[in-house]
């Protein structure tokens, strides 16, 4: 039986990604090409309230996109680009029609002073709806293979570097999600992942405290995607910390 | 096939009972605010085919409380009573909070009123077991491994558990509440985040809520068993690779996860989003997907089979393994009849019960399948129903691939008055949701989870085991916080 596992374990070719295919693919992102005249119907349509147009300026908050892809289908006007994985304020997720900006930055090193080549995260529900967590679960997978590049999960807050959080912050979790936060030693980030972590998304009409999670605690990195992939959420993590690749 | 009878609150009880002794099954129950309907509690029941609502008005906030009489009402009754205000009469025990920790005061979250800013706090009633050498043992709602939160106590006797109390409501977001007054895309993608994992299964049930008697057209039909059947294989390998985890034995976990990564990275190129989300809308599909999707689905689909059997031969090779599983977490043939347990639990219980079969739906009724059960009940066996489950899945697939012929996608969708009804077979069992409907716009949403019922199964199936198995036997159920919660 052994014999077997190992069996499968060499015959497999290679699945572990390198580092650029990781980079390289994204989510996609609704940008109208100049045809564009701010009709406004694609405002009306969008379910996650993401797109606005404001004084003939159209714009889109990727912090709160679904990536249904509704908006492509209603006007052939928009068109696919490429969106970030992650960015490290909030307001670099809004991007006006065709812009093109490089957000995808790296932390100041005074915040950063607990990773040195490597970070261990704590993963944090505030109320997600758990296609999060399978995602993050899927960046240990044979694939993604985080640790190669020294992401590791810990058990408990008190041994982790970052907190990574899902889901709009619902009333419940709140004091436990402050705890959890109280209980990571200093020099801690928090990683705001998925569009309800960064903006509440499609429930921040519900029974959830703000706009999402940085109305209660003070977010480091935002990860892009609803859910964000998992090779997503790996390169955010080595390109904003500075991990080696 | 759906009987709507009204009947008056005093005989509301009796006429369930009744119709439990004959064999009929409680799915759902839930209450109405008074506005575009009375206020009225709605019971669902069902055996096989035939469905039985019963429609009772009531008068005020107060009845006289069923579960006395019929203890399977209680979770509805107490979720009545938290989400729509109404008050059970007569009943000892006061009803601990279920989703809201942070009550309204004198308010109810559905109320169509707007809600008071304040919020009194809801504490957990403290009922643990005493006795000499008993404690109790809190764990969560911030859990060790990447899941959802939820919290748990244990009542120990040294290792053996004797009494587990669980407390959900972490990730309650108010979706029912959410989905009355939206448009149809807005609520399709709130339905899809019920929970992530089931996004197809939510997707499903809530279009077939929407349609009625809205012909389907075919090929949007046998997309539609094919998303779910996806579905259905991918989870049920994170399980099975999740039991190999909890017990220690790395190599088939991996391999399981890879083989789960490689289903959604097919999902990714067949609908455009590796949960599948935004592929199904009432009415049909939303996108075709090309030839070339198809061929890709086939050839996938060939090596499961063969997946499948190499990751439960490695797990069954290794006696270790095969200690830990056997035996665990029995859920007894008895108690998955009294508390109705779905989905995969029940059948690893001995419970031939499958929405798939006894109503068919979509291209269901057009393929053949075996449902697979065993009688033992405990870990092992929901692991192997679940393997089972896999293979079967391929073969629909294929039936589906084999008999699927070009043709339109979308019928036109004007939903039907009244009650509008979706039973579907999740991963994790039976799905209901439910809409009243009046003037085409939803006044109620009812959202009952496979979960919400089998939480209370695995209550059962715990007592008896050491605590460190908790985290295998939870893993073998593998239930959903947030569909529980919503
Ligand atoms: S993809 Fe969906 S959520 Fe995102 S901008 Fe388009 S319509 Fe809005
Ligand atoms: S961001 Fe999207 S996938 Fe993640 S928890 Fe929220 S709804 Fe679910």
């Amino acid at each position: 039986m052994y014999q077997k596992s190992l069996k499968n374990l060499v015959s497999d070719a290679k699945p572990v990604e390198p580092y650029d295919i990781m980079e390289s693919k994204r989510l996609s992102m609704p940008s109208p090409d100049s045809g564009c005249n701010c009709c406004g119907k694609c405002v009306k349509a969008c379910s996650g309230k993401a797109i606005s147009i404001k004084d003939d300026v159209w714009s889109i908050d990727l912090g709160k996109c679904v990536f249904c892809r509704d908006c492509y289908e209603l006007c052939e006007h928009m068109q696919e680009e490429d969106a970030p994985h992650y960015a490290l304020r909030r307001e670099d997720l809004v991007f006006k029609a065709g812009e093109k900006k490089d957000v995808e930055g790296r932390l100041p090193k005074e915040k950063v002073r607990a990773v040195r080549g490597s970070v261990a995260i704590r993963e944090l529900d505030t109320g997600s709806c758990n296609a999060c967590e399978s995602e993050a679960n899927a960046m240990g997978n044979k694939y993604y293979d985080m640790e190669r590049f020294g992401i590791k999960v810990t058990p408990s807050p008190r041994h982790a570097d970052a907190l990574l959080v899902t889901g709009p912050m619902t009333r419940n979790m709140l004091v436990a999600a402050q705890k959890t936060y109280n209980a990571v030693p200093d020099d801690k980030l928090v990683i705001a992942c998925g569009t309800c972590a960064i903006s509440g998304g499609l429930f921040v009409k519900g029974d959830v405290i703000g706009e999402g999670v940085n109305d209660t605690l003070p977010v480091d990195l935002y990860i892009v995607g609803c859910p964000p992939t998992p090779n997503g959420m790996v390169v955010s993590l080595i390109k904003a910390l500075g991990l080696r690749h | 096939m759906i009987t709507e009878i009204h009947i008056g609150i005093s005989s509301l009880a009796e006429k369930i009972a009744e119709k439990l002794s004959e064999g009929y099954g409680l799915m759902c129950m839930y209450a109405n605010e008074k506005g575009a309907t009375e206020r009225s509690i709605r019971t669902l029941l069902r055996k096989d085919s035939d469905i039985i609502t019963f429609f009772t008005v009531i008068e005020g906030d107060s009845y006289g409380a069923i579960s006395p009489a019929v203890p399977q009402v209680r979770p509805y009754e107490r979720e009545m009573h938290e989400m729509s205000g109404l008050i059970p009469e007569g009943l000892t025990e006061k009803f601990g909070p279920q989703r809201l920790q942070w009550a309204y005061k004198d308010a109810y979250p559905l109320q169509k009123a707007p809600l008071p800013e304040e919020r009194i706090f809801h504490p957990m009633p403290d009922n643990r077991m005493e006795g000499d050498g008993v404690f109790e043992i809190p764990v969560g709602p911030v859990h060790a491994g990447i899941i959802e939160p939820g919290h748990f106590r244990f009542s120990v006797a040294g290792e053996p558990i004797l009494k587990v109390r669980t407390h959900f409501g972490y990730t309650y977001r108010g979706i029912e509440k959410l989905m009355e007054g939206r448009s149809d895309s807005d609520r399709t993608r709130l339905i899809e985040r019920v929970s992530g994992d089931t996004a197809v299964a939510n997707a499903l049930a809530y279009a077939h809520a929407m349609e009625g008697d809205t012909e389907v057209p075919e090929r949007a039909r046998y997309l539609r068993t094919i998303f779910a059947e996806l579905e259905r294989i991918y989870c049920h390998f994170g399980d099975i690779s999740g039991i190999a985890q909890d017990t220690g034995f790395s190599v088939p976990a991996v391999f399981g996860a890879g083989i789960k990564e490689k289903i959604l990275r097919l999902n990714e190129i067949v609908g455009g989003h590796r949960f599948l989300m935004g592929t199904i809308v009432p009415g049909g599909v939303r996108r075709d997907i090309s030839d070339d999707s198809l061929k890709a689905i086939q050839n996938r689909i060939l090596k499961i089979s063969f997946d499948i059997e190499e990751l439960v031969g490695m797990m069954e090779g290794s006696s270790f393994l095969m200690d830990r599983v056997e035996t665990t977490g029995i859920l007894s043939h008895q108690d998955a009849l009294t508390y109705r347990a779905l989905g995969p639990a029940a059948r690893a219980s001995g419970v031939k019960t499958d929405v798939r079969k006894e109503l068919p739906y979509d291209a269901y009724g057009d393929v053949g399948f075996r449902v697979f059960t065993r009688d033992k009940g405990d870990v092992y066996s929901r692991m192997l129903v679940k393997a089972g489950e896999i293979v079967e899945s391929t073969s629909i697939i294929n039936q589906c691939l084999d008999r699927i012929r070009p043709g339109p996608l979308r019928a036109e969708v004007t939903p039907s008055e009244g009650l509008g009804l979706g039973i579907v077979e999740a991963p994790r069992g039976e799905l209901v949701h439910s809409a009243e409907i009046f003037n085409g716009d939803i006044w109620r949403y009812r959202i009952r989870d496979p979960s919400f019922i089998n939480w209370l199964a695995l209550e059962r199936a715990l007592p008896g085991n050491i605590v460190a198995d908790f985290p295998l036997i939870n893993k073998s159920f593998n239930l959903s916080y947030s569909g529980n919660d919503l």
